[in-house]
């Protein structure tokens, strides 16, 4: 596809009244924002109550999120998941058109983390209605992964593409293997010493749960106006356990990081057969304290 | 699909003092149809909304075999239970669910024993309702029942009901001129007892007390798997996912509230 039928493609988007959101010149890299703004907003309306009646709020606005790459995407697999019976995500969901985007051809894409590592077939494990493939300056290899996306392309007249069928989120074997030895090795020890010395640096400052693709807790709220929200939450408030009369169950600075993790590599994956980290480092990168995910993993690994 | 957020209108139809800063309600879905399918075990929850102040979990009271009403007895805490305690007759709540696993349904050949810590004897109520009025048989059916005052004591009115059915234990912590029964912690109450060793236990009440309400019956030969807990949490979902209950690798709102004591007892922190 060249840039000329790039554009052509966008301004079809914006004539069927899509807000397009343009990532193509992120091509290669993994960006410092997570896409679940775009799915979860930090604050969204989820209904309200007008002169004592529920009326609902959903958002059908209708989103094209060009050029998520496959990291982001694998991200999108646990909120299918966690919110598979959700209506304010599954209305996101259906009125978003997904492109993602790798700078490597097809069969070169690699990705490899602590957590998880990408094969040759990563494409055909992750969900998408459109793929990009090797930017050069005016060409992008063309992949279809939905009946929505074949049929825009066909609305567009557009034939030079390669249709690939999703078999699943997962990939035999190898992703879950680091992380299921992360989770027994969490769920048999406590291993308290690495908690306890997070503990001593972690300021509480919440963003790594901000950057995070994965961190997808909340809290309802409601306004003066009768209007009720979901908020972003994240466990490293102090409200976050807190009940009426003040009594908190979790204390300390060691146990909100524990808690995190224990989210992530327990929880998650006993819940949803893949843990809450894609391996993308925001977290590491956003730290202030520079607690890096990468070896708090092989703390743990070595623990 | 289902949406889980979305409360259901519904009705006090009574409202009762139970204390100076606790209340009975009774209340009905405004919606006929909601009101017959709502159907729930002894043990859950349900969300009670209010708009513009938010929601509180709060256990269901009354036997499941009501068909008109369901019962809530809400102490005053905050924000949303504040505003509760001025509602009256007539005026409109919000409700979601019901949430959770309630208590594990009795047997015939049961020795069920309940024990209940000041605001928590709501939500075994249903329990010693049903087995009242013989919707629930079991071999045999002990109550411990303790608070602080004579002045906090809930549910009164049934105290004479559940007396000449049951074995039923109440004790206050302090001293009353009203009061003729027992004085002194539970726990007391408890040690002084007959137990069967192969009785069922189900335990609610403040965190405090559940450390050494459970050693009284492990002393007694009663084995861990017989003893099930309800425990507190902060809530907001109501349906796994906000994560604000999470207690290690379970959910207090989906996977419980009521836990089963020899499951959950290595997660650090949870009673
Ligand atoms: C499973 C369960 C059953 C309960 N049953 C009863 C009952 O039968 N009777 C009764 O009087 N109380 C019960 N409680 C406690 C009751 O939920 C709290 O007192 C109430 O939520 C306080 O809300 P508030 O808005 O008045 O207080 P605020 O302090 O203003 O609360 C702010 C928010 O924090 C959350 N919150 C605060 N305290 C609690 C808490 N203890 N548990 C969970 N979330 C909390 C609520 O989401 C609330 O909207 C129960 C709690 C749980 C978890
Ligand atoms: S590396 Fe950090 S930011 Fe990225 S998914 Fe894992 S926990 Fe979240
Ligand atoms: S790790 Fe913490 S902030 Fe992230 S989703 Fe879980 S509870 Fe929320
Ligand atoms: S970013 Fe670092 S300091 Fe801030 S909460 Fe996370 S771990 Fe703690
Ligand atoms: S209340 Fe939200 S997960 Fe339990």
């Amino acid at each position: 596809m060249t840039n000329r039928e790039m554009e052509k493609l966008i301004k079809h988007f914006e004539d069927k009244g899509y807000m397009v959101h343009n990532f193509l010149h992120q091509a290669g890299k993994i960006p410092w924002h997570p896409f679940k703004d775009y799915f979860f907003p930090p604050k969204q309306q989820i209904f309200k109550y007008e002169k004592g009646k529920y009326i609902e709020t959903l958002d059908n606005s209708k989103q094209v999120l060009l050029g998520v790459n496959v990291v982001d995407l694998k991200a999108f697999q646990l909120w299918d998941q966690v919110y598979a019976r959700d209506p304010y995500y599954q209305a996101r969901l259906k009125n978003t058109i997904i492109v993602g985007l790798s700078s490597a051809p097809k069969d070169k894409i690699a990705y490899k983390s602590f957590i998880l590592s990408f094969g040759k077939d990563v494409l055909e494990h992750l969900r998408f209605d459109l793929f990009l493939c090797a930017p050069t300056k005016n060409n992008y290899h063309c992949y279809t992964g939905s009946e929505d996306g074949q049929k825009i392309l066909d609305d567009l007249g557009y034939k030079d593409y390669e249709h690939i069928n999703f078999i699943g989120p997962f990939h035999e074997g190898q992703l879950d293997k680091a992380a299921i030895d992360i989770r027994e090795k969490l769920k048999n020890r406590e291993v308290k010493k690495i908690w306890d010395d997070l503990g001593k640096r972690c300021i509480e400052c919440g963003r790594c749960t901000y950057v995070c693709p994965c961190c997808y807790c909340f809290e309802i709220t409601d306004d003066e106006k009768g209007n009720r929200y979901r908020e972003w939450s994240n466990c490293f408030q102090h409200e976050f356990s807190e009940v009426a009369g003040d009594h908190k169950f979790i204390h300390s600075t060691a146990q909100r990081i524990f808690f995190y993790y224990y989210h992530k590599f327990v929880r998650d994956m006993d819940k949803y057969n893949m843990p809450g980290c894609v391996g993308c480092n925001r977290c590491s990168n956003a730290c202030p304290v520079g607690i890096d995910i990468n070896k708090v993993i092989k703390q743990i690994k070595e623990s | 699909m289902k949406n889980e957020y979305q409360p259901k209108e519904a009705i006090i139809k009574k409202a009762m003092k139970e204390t100076d800063d606790i209340n009975t309600y009774w209340i009905s879905f405004l919606n006929k149809k909601d009101q017959e399918d709502f159907w729930f075990e002894p043990g859950q929850f349900v969300q009670v909304g209010v708009p513009k102040l938010g929601e509180a979990p709060i256990s269901i009271s009354s036997s499941p075999h009501i068909e008109s009403h369901f019962e809530i007895t809400v102490r005053e805490a905050g924000r949303v239970t504040k505003a509760l305690a001025k509602m009256k007759k007539g005026d409109k709540v919000f409700i979601r669910g019901p949430f959770g696993k309630g208590w594990p349904k009795p047997q015939l050949d049961d020795h069920l024993v309940l024990v209940a810590g000041g605001i928590g004897l709501p939500a075994v109520k249903p329990l010693l309702d049903d087995f009242c009025h013989g919707y629930l048989q079991v071999k045999s059916l002990q109550t411990f029942y303790g608070t602080t005052h004579f002045d906090k004591l809930v549910c009164m009115r049934y105290f004479d009901l559940w007396r000449k059915e049951t074995e039923v234990h109440i004790t206050l912590d302090n001293q009353d001129p009203r009061w003729k029964a027992d004085v002194g912690l539970i726990t007391e109450l408890i040690k002084k007892a007959k137990i069967y060793k192969d009785s069922k236990v189900f335990i609610i009440g403040p965190p405090v007390m559940y450390k050494f309400v459970i050693a009284e019956f492990l002393k007694k030969g009663v084995p861990e798997k017989n003893i099930f807990m309800s425990l507190e949490r902060k809530m907001s979902c109501g349906v796994g996912v906000c994560q604000h209950c999470a207690c290690g690798d379970k959910y207090t709102c989906k996977d419980g509230p009521v836990f089963r004591y020899d499951r959950v007892k290595d997660i650090p922190d949870i009673i």
